[in-house]
């Protein structure tokens, strides 16, 4: 296995007034590729601003992270949105569906960024996979919690990424909807070997990754 | 906990989001300050054209008489006296021994009220000192006396000690004879002129238009003396002033469509933004009432911010308004000002109160979807669409001023509206490439909002369109009023015997002989049954036309075009009617309430007939050309006493040489020296065009920055969206092509439909409004199109850059929680 994600002394804080906030001391990590990482830790340990350093979507204070030979904190935003087109991916919490959108063209939507070939097919088919071809062409106010997520997992995997991450995907979900979240996440992630990023505090997600990382107090250790 | 406490807390939790509330507080402050400094600069504007109307008439009123009236003053309880009084008389002045006829006029210390009388060589003058008189220029060369050289007035020997330049009344005394002597009040008195039998015409001058004080003394003016006032009496800026009060209502409407759609668009924005709020208050239990307490309490104070910033910021706009046109305006005054503040607070109320009834009855799931209208539904719309239309229609029924702007108003932004769903509803139905179709899809899948913004956008484009539309036709039709070689004397009481001497002499002098216009003084003594005395009693000019003197005259062969445009009826045309028909300026027939068909009887020197009215005219009285409010068909006057008028321009010689001929041959003939009153009106003309020229040119200036931060307002909005496409890897110029797309789209949208409709409207307003021909320029159409397109194009590629920016993660954190 080679390694997707790596940082190198990466740290984050922030500033209020004088005092200076350590959200996360110098830490070092590896993702390898195709493997499911799940980081779990108390409310305000810096779970969800670690997912965003390595997704490239917040700067570090200082350290650096590669994704594959690529140094993220060397590009600028415009670089960062191409390295991310068809190669990141993201579900969250509230789904971040595009209300004026319907089901298909919420998962048609990353898609067509990239330029792929039919994607209105391409669509259809994730949105099979995750069992709503019935409701393609309803808009996100028109379906439930779980469904919402639903076309966020679908659309998440529609452009084949290298990884995805995942900002606690079942926090909004009702149990039975979160499992079926949960259950799809880690079947697309088995099936397209794509590597999976989870902040949780479900056990349940917890239990069904590869590998678990804590993070508590800005500090990572590895669990198991 | 109390309500009052919870309201506290939460009106301060409001407050600590500022970063949300700035752009509402611009918004708002950007139209407070438009619509101050519009209404203030338009009042003083019309200010300005009422004092300079009022400064050729002498005052805002004056009572004339031909006897003194030094008694009725003593009468009269000390508000109600005048501010200044003239005595003017036809009399000789000697100089050795050449002699001249001259008009003396006797002024106060206070002369003059109104205006600038000056001296050459001397500048600003008021009255003359003791035992001195100023002189008109022709009397200089007539008499061949100089300044400091003395000449005899009656008793008295007078020293000249100046030559007029610029006397500011010179049009209040009317038609009267020979050039200006003007001497000190005691003076007067002490030349022996004034006594039994003396033609002494004595004038009291009031300032300050109330319309209370001059109802009470209207009551109180002797039968013998009369009471007019600068508004009634100058036909030739009657025109004037009431065509440009149009105008400045156009433009007072645009600022107003301008606040109104930044009021509804900044209330929209903010509430948008604060749906999962409310719906979180519900969930908490908050009661409907304390969040409408919470909301309006927010409004009112952002209100007040505003219009207290708005307020010095729109003082330092019209500053710099007027200070553009270069020359001094009159003040405005308090009202103009505290009018725009109520307006725009009453129009951010009225903007806020429909969306936050309506949001406050939604309940909280369907807030947090955010896919809600802002609209009210149900019995409640039609209750309030009900009142607002009975509203309307009580002030239709009561206000004749209100009327044709209202209507246009209302029926035009009905139309936009229409227009705008129209626009949204077909725009989702086309196919597109990825991006311009993610921007359509944003306007078309949240339809409400999207025509909301698409509606405000077009009536800010036909408010800022009108007004320059208007504008070049406008200053094109007061200019041209004003023919550049105009008459500017006049030959009155020529006699019927005299006819053909003046003619030939005329012709002699100036190529042709200018016509000659029968003239017959005439009382009126009925309309169509009703006497004279009951048609006095109506409002407005009635008493003027209906107790004084008529000049009557007969259209002259072939002078049909120089009689004026013909607005009702037709002319007689080459066989002359039955029995005598009249022709009736269409001022004097409104005022008298006459129409076609009407029977007027009048009465010529002890001669009672009787006319029929088959047309009425529309009269150009600023041009300056002899004309008549009542014009009879040929023949219909023979056999009554009269005499004739002409007119004729004088070229640059102050006293034309053959008018010395005239005078020695035909010493009964009177010479009118109107050019100072053209003069005055072209100042007047010009002061307006450079006005006007100033207002419609800032208006779209201010109206754009307007625009600007409302568009700002609108970001908050697509940060959202701007961060999934982020996320899912939309590139730079991906986003950037979106974001063009969809305010260009916007833009053109706006600027299209916007600009049909300002041009529909330009259209019906030059036609009803201004009664001139609307030529719409191509250029600055394009130019609006280019424009409208461009300011949004700029507002998208901001937001882009805004966007593009940033990272992510940042924008994550803004999104609604």
């Amino acid at each position: 296995m080679t390694a997707i994600l790596r940082t190198e002394q990466l740290t984050k804080w922030v500033t209020s007034g004088e005092q200076r906030i350590d959200i996360l001391h110098p830490l070092d990590l590896q993702i390898q590729a195709g493997e499911s990482v799940v980081i779990v830790g108390p409310s305000g340990s810096g779970k969800s601003t670690l997912m965003s350093l390595l997704a490239g979507i917040d700067a570090p204070s200082s350290g650096r992270i590669w994704l594959e030979q690529q140094e993220l904190t060397a590009l600028d935003e415009g670089e960062l949105a191409a390295l991310r087109r068809g190669t990141i991916s993201f579900v969250f919490q509230d789904f971040l569906l595009l209300p004026a959108l319907t089901a298909l063209e919420n998962v048609m939507l990353p898609l067509q960024l990239i330029g792929a070939e039919a994607p209105r097919e391409q669509a259809q088919a994730r949105l099979a996979e995750v069992a709503l071809t019935a409701r393609q062409h309803h808009f996100p106010a028109q379906l439930s919690g779980g469904e919402q997520q639903r076309v966020a997992v679908a659309r998440a995997y529609a452009s084949h990424p290298r990884i995805l991450f995942a900002d606690e995907p079942t926090g909004n979900l009702d149990a039975a909807s979160g499992e079926q979240v949960i259950e799809l996440l880690f079947r697309l992630n088995r099936e397209q070997g794509t590597t999976l990023v989870v902040v949780t505090h479900d056990e349940r997600v917890a239990g069904r990754a590869q590998r678990r990382l804590q993070l508590d107090a800005g500090q990572l250790l590895e669990l198991d | 906990m109390n309500a009052r406490g919870l309201l506290r807390i939460l009106f301060a939790g409001e407050l600590r989001r500022s970063g949300q509330l700035v752009g509402l507080l611009v918004a708002l402050t950007a139209g407070c300050a438009l619509l101050w400094a519009v209404a203030v600069v338009s009042a003083r504007i019309d200010n300005g054209l009422n004092l300079h109307t009022a400064a050729l008439f002498g005052g805002d009123f004056r009572v004339s008489a031909p006897r003194p009236l030094d008694e009725w003053f003593d009468s009269l309880p000390p508000e109600l006296k005048p501010q200044g009084q003239i005595i003017s008389l036809p009399t000789m002045a000697r100089y050795g021994q050449a002699m001249r006829l001259v008009r003396l006029k006797g002024v106060d210390d206070g002369y003059p009220l109104l205006g600038e009388l000056r001296i050459e060589g001397q500048g600003a003058q008021g009255s003359p000192p003791p035992g001195q008189v100023w002189v008109g220029p022709a009397l200089v060369r007539q008499l061949g006396a100089g300044v400091g050289e003395s000449i005899l007035i009656g008793q008295s020997e007078f020293s000249i000690a100046g030559i007029i330049e610029r006397e500011p009344d010179s049009v209040a005394s009317g038609f009267s004879l020979g050039p200006r002597v003007i001497l000190g009040m005691v003076d007067l008195a002490g030349t022996g002129l004034v006594g039994f039998g003396s033609r002494i015409s004595y004038r009291a001058s009031f300032l300050d238009p109330d319309e209370t004080r001059l109802a009470i003394l209207s009551e109180r003016v002797p039968p013998w003396a009369r009471l007019t006032t600068a508004a009634e009496e100058m036909n030739q800026t009657r025109e004037l002033l009431r065509k440009s009060g149009h105008f400045m209502m156009v433009l007072v409407i645009s600022a107003l469509l301008l606040c109104g759609v930044t009021a509804v668009l900044a209330v929209q924005g903010l509430l948008v933004g604060r749906l999962r709020d409310l719906a979180l208050l519900g969930l908490l239990g908050v009661t409907r009432g304390s969040v409408l307490r919470l909301f309006v309490a927010l409004f009112l104070t952002l209100g007040i911010a505003a219009v207290v910033m708005g307020g010095l910021l729109g003082e330092l706009l019209q500053r710099g308004i007027v200070a553009m046109m270069g020359e001094p305006l009159a003040a405005a005054g308090f009202k103009p000002r505290l009018v725009s503040l109520a307006v725009m607070l009453g129009l951010l109320m009225v903007a806020a109160l429909p969306p936050l009834l309506a949001v406050t009855a939604i309940p909280p799931k369907r807030l947090l979807t955010g896919q809600v209208s802002l609209w009210l539904s149900g019995r409640r719309a039609w209750l309030i669409i009900g009142l607002l239309l009975a509203g309307l229609g009580l002030i239709l029924l009561l206000a004749d001023a209100l009327r044709l702007p209202l209507l246009l108003a209302v029926s035009g932004g009905l139309a936009i509206v229409l227009l705008a769903r129209l626009q949204v509803w077909l725009l989702g139905r086309l196919p597109a490439p990825l991006e311009p179709r993610l921007a359509l899809l944003g306007l078309s899948r949240s339809p409400a909002r999207s025509s909301i913004a698409l509606s405000g956008l077009t009536l800010a484009v036909v408010a800022l369109m009108l007004p320059l539309l208007l504008r070049g036709d406008f200053i094109d039709q007061l200019a041209g009023q004003l023919p550049v070689d105009g008459p500017d004397r006049y030959l009155i009481d020529i006699q019927p015997d005299q006819h053909r001497g003046v003619s030939e002499v005329l012709g002699a002098a100036l190529g042709s002989p200018p016509p000659l216009h029968p003239v017959y003084r005439a009382r009126l003594t009925r309309v169509d049954g009703i006497g004279a005395k009951r048609l006095a009693a109506r409002e407005g000019r009635a008493h003027l036309y209906a107790q004084r003197e008529n000049n009557l005259s007969e259209l002259l062969p072939g002078g049909e075009a120089e009689a004026g445009e013909l607005i009702a009826g037709r002319w007689w045309g080459a066989n002359p009617p039955a029995g005598p028909e009249v022709s009736v300026e269409e001022g004097w027939a409104d005022a008298l309430g006459v129409d076609l068909g009407s029977e007027l009887e009048f009465n010529v020197a002890g001669q009672s007939f009787r006319a029929r009215v088959s047309s009425l005219r529309r009269v150009n009285w600023s041009s300056m050309e002899i004309n008549f409010f009542l014009l009879f068909s040929p023949g219909a006057l023979t056999g009554l006493p009269h005499t004739f008028i002409t007119a004729y321009n004088g070229g640059s010689a102050e006293v034309p040489a053959f008018e010395e001929t005239l005078i020695r041959q035909f010493p009964n003939i009177s010479v009118i020296d109107v050019a100072q009153l053209v003069g005055g009106l072209r100042e007047l003309v010009d002061q307006l065009a450079r006005a006007l020229l100033a207002l419609a040119v800032a208006l779209p200036v201010i109206g754009a920055a307007l625009l600007w931060t409302l568009l700002l307002t609108d970001r908050q909005q697509l940060v959202r969206e701007a961060l999934l496409l982020r996320l899912l890897g939309a590139a730079d110029g991906q986003l950037r092509r979106i974001y063009l797309w969809r305010y260009g789209l916007l833009g053109a949208l706006a600027a299209l439909l916007g600009g049909g409709v300002a041009i529909a409207g330009a259209y019906y307003l030059s036609q009803s409004l201004f009664e001139m021909a609307y030529r719409p320029g191509p250029g600055l159409l394009l130019g609006f199109l280019v424009g409208a397109v461009a300011l949004t194009l700029a507002s998208g590629y901001g937001t882009a850059r805004m966007i593009l920016d940033s990272p992510p993660a940042r924008l994550l954190r803004q999104r609604p929680s």
